[in-house]
């Protein structure tokens, strides 16, 4: 049942994209255009330079599952630290943690790196092969199932398997 | 009673900034502040782009300002990783 969008490739559909931000951006407004066609056409250009291959293909009920879950871990990660920096007593105990990432897709291992660092309590410190390291606000707590349950969200957005092995 | 909900919204964005910049003071060590600024900041921005949305009534609008967030997110994200990043691969070279 993977419903896909099927995010077009190449050149034409970048320019489709950046136009409408820029349209986005300066509200509609006619004249922009003036300084918007160099700047699409230099976007186009740095994007296809920059990135690897064609435009991924995510899933839309893909993301449906993974806005939710990002929203509400960005909430309470957010709480969290409020909480933990208006407390009298400071109620942190930092550490250090690794964990294996099971996302190959370069792409999407670069929204997981991005995305630990919303959820409660955890930052990705470094990236070293297949090992995350990991910075904890709170040493005492495991933070491998809510990253798990991240990874599982981010591969279905971009519809690809998670390697199952656990060692 | 949206004009009341937008300042709620907007207060409470607030909030969390406030709450950031504390954490930026008070904790103890880089990574921890990285923690405060990075969390606080993303909930603080969204409440307030939320609020504003609301206050303002204009979709077009409001699309800008999540657009908005999410730039801000993207790049407040990759800097938190790449001065962690950097600071860890310091001190294993020490």
């Amino acid at each position: 049942m993977a419903q896909r969008i099927s995010m077009p490739a190449g050149i034409l559909a970048r320019t489709v994209l950046f136009a409408a931000l820029w349209w986005l951006i300066t509200q509609g407004r006619a004249d922009a255009w003036l300084v918007g066609v160099p700047a699409v056409a230099l976007a186009v250009f740095a994007s296809e330079r920059l990135s690897s291959g064609a435009l991924p293909r995510l899933s839309l009920i893909g993301l449906f599952g993974f806005l939710s879950l990002f929203l509400r871990e960005s909430l309470s990660g957010g709480i969290d630290v409020a909480r933990r920096t208006l407390e009298p007593k400071l109620r942190i105990a930092p550490g250090f943690s690794s964990y294996r990432l099971r996302i190959q897709d370069p792409r999407a291992r670069v929204l997981l790196i991005n995305c630990i660092g919303l959820l409660p309590g955890t930052l990705a410190a470094d990236l070293d092969g297949d090992f995350a390291e990991l910075h904890l606000l709170d040493a005492d707590n495991n933070p491998d199932p809510q990253i798990r349950q991240l990874e599982q969200a981010i591969a279905r957005l971009f519809n690809v398997p998670l390697e199952t092995n656990d060692d | 009673m949206t004009d009341i909900l937008a300042s709620l919204l907007i207060m409470a964005g607030l909030f969390f900034f406030m709450a950031g910049s504390i954490g930026l003071l008070r904790f103890p060590d880089l990574y921890s502040r990285l923690h405060a600024l990075t969390k606080a900041d993303n909930l603080g921005l969204g409440l307030l782009i939320i609020g504003l949305a609301l206050h303002l009534r204009d979709p077009l609008i409001a699309l800008k300002l999540l657009l908005i967030w999410l730039a801000v997110l993207a790049a407040g994200a990759t800097s938190a990783h790449l001065i962690a990043r950097h600071a860890r691969r310091r001190e294993k070279h020490v």
